[in-house]
């Protein structure tokens, strides 16, 4: 069966925030499979829902949210069916996670030989001194030099680079199955985030993980990723390899996504290219396919009810009744490099 | 960082210096002074200036202020008008009786208030946050006098239970269960006093330490909601809190004045009010002064725990 | 929009809080009482000899006092008293703490210098010693209570006023005003005070409380209201004499007190639902 094959499958997923007297539904059907030492990107704009799903994932919403779905296996186990304590103990363990901001990431009245050997004595049940050692290792496979003394250093001593560094070394210290990642980079200087995104592909080399990225730039997943899923308005609108999201893209919000990255090779008079319009309110979601407001192909059943994926060759799937996409009729150059 | 507490202190002097002045000026220009409390219209004026120069009244006003200001330099207060005995005396008879009343119960509210506050804060919205959060809006609200005087109703009057008065009953002055006895109520009263602020303070410390960011980051690496409770929260909450401690300092003269004058407990508050009610200058100004200069150092205090114990300040002075 | 959601926010808080709601209708009702209290037939200062300390019962719902006088009546206008010095201190206090924190803030220099030092050197002495030494140089009476409250509670509004005063002459608008040639006094009017409105508003509230429980606790050792008037804290003093045998004397205006003074509170915390938007923490 497919589920064996994965790392993580996601099948319907759905979270809902309550917040007074209204819901909000911030992931509205999701399906995801991750497959053992893939890198998988997911992207999307801002309140497009990318956070929360991983977020549900790993657990770590408030109280105040619902979470409903059909399906959610990770490594070969139920998580629907766990007790909160048994997902504790995959937390920071098997599966780990980063956040997008490093600056607040840290608690600033602890040292982070603290916070790296807190977790490692959390989930590997050693002593602290080797939990030292270990962290010591930790550090050095993030290549941030001298870490015997920086373990006795605080947060604010640190740039926003090296934190991110600390950051995934916590993560990684107990050599997790899947990592995700939210955001890693956008907090960061453009060079910094260079510098990380090659430090995670080493590291997915070397421990033969899964990575989940999650960004809203398609220049890094580009770079990174095997496959790539496409999020707005709380679903998932293409998915596929790199290779086709890039190259074969079948929906239009990729589509206009693809166009609106500046170009370098661009004539100078050209102008830039926004998607016209604004991501749908969450709480009062449209009927249909939520891009249809803003999509030049939209037609009159797109708003009506929110179209069935449509499968094409080598896996790739896209939640659009279109088949093709004619890339003359996006105003601009085609679509593709 | 002693260089900070150098210049603190440096700063400190010049601003009790004002408040001496402002004092003293304030007592003595007052309409109504100690002299006019000693003298009737009917004396002869040379009985008058005779009383006066033997208080030492009839020197000029900077003379006056100079003197004083040595005086208490040296620990001298000078000498009540109404009762004629050493101020310091007094003093350092009644400040160990306050003492012993807002030490123990600061500290017991303190410890109660980090309990409550932690629990309330972790808990925002549910009923046992709201029960515990209402039950200290109602604490606040509560003049302290009053809940002392109902307490002694039914301790003292109704139940009999209870000594009303003093700190000792005459003749057990050497009996710990009598001074117990007299004891309890006012400490009660004072830990109800103290209790409602800071569980405030510590709840809305802990609302804030739980919506840091490193706080989901916890989470995601698989500490339980006790263990960032206990190993996070509570230090970043008990942090500032310390600082308070400094604060602690003033409240050891005037911490207790209308309890103490509602349970007769011989401390520096009934001290204090006599003196008000009986226009003893020197008394009101000594005590003026001191309190004064214990609420400067208790903020020094407060400056120096907290560049003590953070380490983000530690490293910029 | 935003505003919209704040209102909106507030009276969601206000409608689901019941002691809000309750707060909100005993505020209304004991003003309203106290304002109207001249219209209640019975007359605070009748003395009955016969009928001293006296229990509640019918024909005085809330016993007589020491000399006979109906205590309800008596109480109520206590309670105007109360309410009287509880926001006319917090107007002296305010109109101070605002004056001093704008002027402070928008010249800077020497005189934002030597103002601050006044608030430090007026926050160095602890408030209840300074109040109650000044109340004493002053003739007692309903007067120089409220002056001595407002005159030594300002300093926080001040120093907010100040903050709110600073950063608003900082932004660019006030730069420009400058250079068309507004006058300074038309730019502070105009900008500051409407920004700082809201925590005026809120410090109002939490003021009035204060006031009133300092005012209990001078009138209750003497220093404050003198009779004839009463006001709560001074009933509470006369309640101390004849505690043992009269416990209500003692319950009802102690029990008012705790109701206004919570209620004012409680008004100053939806107040800051709809003013500090952070404090709707939890959404989005």
């Amino acid at each position: 069966m497919e589920e064996n094959k994965n790392l993580l499958t996601i099948r319907d997923l759905h979270t809902i925030f309550h917040i007074r007297n209204t819901n909000i539904e911030a992931v509205r059907g999701i399906d995801l499979d991750v497959g053992y030492g893939e890198i998988v990107g997911i992207v999307g704009e801002s309140g497009s829902g990318k956070s929360v799903t991983m977020k549900s994932v790993m657990g770590i919403l408030p109280d105040n949210t619902t979470i409903n779905a059909e399906k959610l296996v990770f490594d070969g186990a139920d998580l629907l069916s766990m007790s909160e304590n048994e997902r504790r103990k995959l937390r920071g363990c098997s599966m780990g996670m980063i956040f997008q901001d490093p600056m607040t990431a840290l608690n600033p009245l602890k040292k982070i030989g603290f916070h790296l050997e807190e977790v490692l004595m959390r989930h590997c049940n050693i002593s602290r001194a080797e939990a030292k050692k270990q962290a010591i290792e930790a550090l050095e496979k993030v290549e941030i030099p001298c870490p015997e003394k920086r373990l006795e250093q605080y947060p604010h001593e640190f740039s926003g680079g090296m934190r991110q560094r600390v950051l995934i070394a916590m993560a990684l210290a107990c050599k997790p199955k899947l990592l995700i990642a939210d955001e890693p980079t956008t907090a960061l200087d453009v060079t910094i985030q260079a510098q990380i995104l090659e430090l995670l592909q080493k590291l997915q080399k070397e421990e033969k993980m899964s990575i989940i990225l999650i960004t809203h730039d398609l220049g890094v997943v580009a770079s990174l990723c095997d496959r790539i899923a496409v999020m707005y308005g709380g679903l998932i609108m293409e998915t596929g390899t790199t290779d086709q999201i890039f190259y074969k893209t079948r929906h239009p919000y990729t589509q206009a996504l693809l166009n609106a990255i500046p170009k370098p090779n661009t004539q100078l008079k050209k102008r830039l290219e926004p998607i016209p319009g604004s991501a749908p309110s969450l709480a009062h979601p449209p009927a249909g396919c939520p891009f249809a407001p803003r999509c030049t192909f939209a037609m009159p059943e797109c708003r009506t009810s929110i179209p069935a994926y449509q499968q094409f060759e080598d896996g790739q799937k896209s939640m659009c009744l279109l088949r093709e996409i004619d890339t003359q009729k996006l105003a601009g150059e085609g679509g593709s490099k | 960082m002693v260089k900070y507490i150098g210049k603190r202190l440096l700063q400190a002097i010049p601003l009790l210096l004002i408040i001496t002045v402002i004092v003293f000026c304030m007592i003595h220009f007052a309409p109504y002074d100690a002299i006019d409390a000693m003298t009737s219209p009917q004396m002869s004026a040379q009985t008058v200036q005779q009383i006066k120069a033997k208080y030492g009244y009839d020197k000029p006003v900077f003379v006056q202020y100079l003197l004083w200001i040595k005086g208490v330099a040296t620990g001298n207060f000078g000498y009540s008008i109404v009762t004629h005995q050493s101020i310091s005396s007094d003093l350092a008879a009644r400040i160990p009786a306050t003492m012993q009343l807002v030490i123990p119960s600061y500290l017991v509210a303190f410890l109660l208030s980090i309990v409550l506050g932690l629990t309330s804060g972790s808990h925002k919205g549910k009923w046992l946050d709201k029960l515990i959060d209402g039950l200290c809006s109602v604490g606040i609200a509560t003049p302290p006098f009053w809940l002392a005087m109902i307490l002694i109703f039914f301790m003292g009057y109704q139940f009999n239970l209870l000594p009303i008065l003093g700190m000792h009953t005459i003749g057990m002055e050497n009996s710990f269960p009598d001074y117990l006895a007299h004891y309890i109520m006012p400490f009660i009263v004072m830990v109800i006093a103290f209790l409602p602020d800071l569980t405030r303070y510590v709840r809305s410390s802990t609302i804030g330490q739980l919506s840091e960011d490193y706080v989901v980051v916890q989470r995601a690496f698989g500490a339980s909601r006790f263990e960032i409770l206990s190993k996070h929260v509570a230090k970043n909450v008990l942090l500032p809190i310390i600082t308070k401690f400094g604060m602690m300092l003033p409240m050891l003269v005037t911490g207790a004045i209308i309890i103490e004058t509602v349970f007769s407990w011989p401390g520096v508050g009934p001290y204090f009010v006599k003196a008000i009610q009986g226009m003893d200058y020197p008394v009101v100004m000594a005590i003026l002064i001191l309190s004064s200069a214990l609420v400067i150092l208790g903020n020094l205090l407060s400056d120096i725990l907290y560049c003590a114990t953070d380490p983000r300040i530690r490293e910029m002075r | 929009m935003e505003k919209h959601r704040r209102i909106k926010n507030m009276f969601y808080a206000l409608k689901h809080d019941k002691v809000a709601i309750f707060s909100v209708i005993f505020l209304v009702f004991i003003i309203l009482l106290s304002i109207f209290a001249f219209l209640i037939p019975t007359d605070p200062n009748a003395i009955d000899p016969e009928n001293m300390l006296s229990a509640p019962s019918a024909q005085h719902w809330f016993g007589t006092d020491e000399v006979g006088r109906d205590y309800l009546i008596r109480t109520i206008y206590g309670g105007r008293v109360s309410l009287l010095v509880g926001v006319l201190a917090m107007m002296t206090s305010t109109v101070i703490g605002v004056g001093v924190g704008t002027v402070a803030g928008y010249f800077g220099g020497l005189v934002d210098n030597i103002l601050m030092r006044i608030v430090d050197v007026l926050s160095s002495i602890p408030w209840m010693i300074l109040i109650t030494v000044v109340s004493i140089l002053l003739k007692p009476g309903l007067q120089t209570i409220i002056l001595v409250i407002g005159l030594f509670t300002w300093m926080e509004i001040a120093r907010l006023v100040r903050a709110e005063t600073l950063s608003v002459k900082e932004r660019e608008f006030v730069m420009y005003s400058n250079f068309i040639g507004t006058s300074s006094m038309h730019i502070v009017i105009r900008h500051v005070i409407p920004s700082v409105l809201p925590t005026i508003i809120i410090s109002a509230t939490t003021s009035i409380a204060n006031a009133i429980m300092t005012e209990s606790s001078l009138s209750f050792l003497g220093l404050g209201i003198q009779q004839p008037m009463s006001s709560w804290g001074s009933l509470l003093q006369d309640a101390q004499g004849n505690l043992q045998n009269a416990l209500y004397m003692a319950l009802l205006p102690g029990i008012l007190i705790i109701l206004t003074v919570f209620s004012f509170n409680k008004i100053g915390d939806i107040l800051r639902v709809l003013i500090e938007p952070k404090v709707t923490a939890g959404d989005e």
